[in-house]
């Protein structure tokens, strides 16, 4: 994970969140808020749902940051967490609960239709394959990190990558 | 070394490090066909860099904040805990020895002495960490020392009460007892401190 030089050290975040320390949370939160909500509004697809999530999410660590045991990164960890919570308000809500607002579903070069066309899918892929994809390739995370929150092994994040690659193309191929 | 085929581009798309990528788009150069490949793999990437959403969420640090207040702020309460239990034991030390009941237990003189002299060692390694920790303490670009300095304000006020207490009655178990508590608990305190800034390689 990517951290700024005036950060705190991931295992002493870890320490500090562990003894309640809301400063240790706010920290946190400055480094990483940004990104928990991006990959919560690429799950959920609602601003909103994505601040609740973000939200439950530190709830949800301060409660059992006690039983972190340092097998991963701290941060990774609550990325884990973060997921298992989007993907219970995803099943909660509904899969296709809203549609995704045109400035903010996809890149710049891409034209409409294939941006549409890349859209649906992505909504199209099995989970597993969406959230690998969205994780490396919108959130930047590597291998070993998506490993870590998606708690799989590296070849098979790897492996999954592709598979969602290779829909992605054939839907891109379909639609030019 | 051999040169990469056509044929390789799929197993180097699902596992290829970045070096054999590269050898990939060295072919792809004078190959149409790994080149439209590669080409359509970018579009896709170009596409979903563009999906990572930033947005302004005012209020959202203070929703999050007031929820985890209520959760974490016990943790503080288990040193105010230490320190009120420090007071009843400073007021029963505080007594005139004649009225204290006849079931304490009390230290013998020399066992005071040996404690008094060990503790004031303590104290001085103490102080030679506090001489370490204060710059780190001092920082105003750690938000979280504030919690820190607090934490160590109210040690102090409780050992200033505890000394007092052993000093009008050393001989008492308990005083000495919560005199070496406090001490331990500002010791570990400084420790954090300091590992903090060691961990962080803190310039200070």
């Amino acid at each position: 994970m990517s951290t700024r030089e005036e950060t705190i050290p991931d295992a002493m975040l870890a320490e500090l969140c562990r003894r309640g320390e809301v400063s240790a949370y706010e920290q946190l939160y400055q480094l990483h808020g940004a990104r928990m909500k991006s990959v919560a509004w690429n799950m959920l697809k609602n601003r909103e749902d994505a601040e609740d999530a973000v939200q439950e999410t530190f709830v949800k660590v301060s409660r059992s940051a006690g039983g972190f045991r340092g097998n991963s990164s701290f941060v990774t960890w609550v990325f884990r967490i973060l997921v298992n919570t989007c993907r219970d308000a995803r099943s909660r809500a509904g899969r296709n609960s809203e549609e995704l607002p045109e400035e903010m579903a996809g890149g710049a070069r891409a034209n409409p239709v294939l941006v549409v066309a890349l859209g649906r899918a992505l909504e199209e892929l099995e989970p597993r394959y969406r959230e690998v994809f969205l994780l490396a390739e919108s959130e930047g995370f590597t291998h070993p990190e998506i490993a870590a929150i998606l708690n799989i092994p590296e070849g098979t994040s790897r492996n999954w990558l592709y598979e969602a690659k290779k829909a992605l193309r054939e839907a891109l191929k379909e639609g030019q | 070394m051999r040169e990469f085929e056509c044929g390789d581009l799929e197993a180097v798309l699902r596992e290829g490090d970045a070096a054999e990528l590269a050898d990939a788009r060295r072919h792809a150069r004078d190959c149409d066909r790994c080149r439209k490949e590669l080409e359509v793999l970018d579009l896709i990437a170009e596409w979903a860099r563009g999906r990572r959403a930033e947005w302004d969420s005012p209020g959202l640090w203070e929703r999050i904040e007031r929820k985890l207040k209520p959760r974490v702020e016990w943790r503080w309460l288990a040193v105010a805990a230490l320190v009120l239990f420090a007071a009843p034991v400073v007021w029963l030390a505080l007594r005139p020895a004649g009225k204290q009941g006849g079931d304490r237990e009390f230290l013998t003189s020399q066992a005071l002495e040996e404690i008094e002299s060990n503790r004031a060692s303590y104290a001085k390694s103490i102080e030679r960490l506090e001489a370490v920790a204060e710059p780190v303490l001092k920082s105003e670009r750690l938000p979280v020392m504030a919690s820190y300095r607090e934490k160590l304000l109210l040690l102090d006020q409780a050992i200033a009460e505890a000394r007092l207490a052993a000093g009008q009655n050393g001989l008492n178990v308990q005083v000495q007892t919560q005199l070496a508590q406090l001490y331990d608990e500002k010791q570990r305190t400084l420790r954090e401190v300091i590992s903090y800034a060691d961990a962080k390689h803190h310039k200070l």
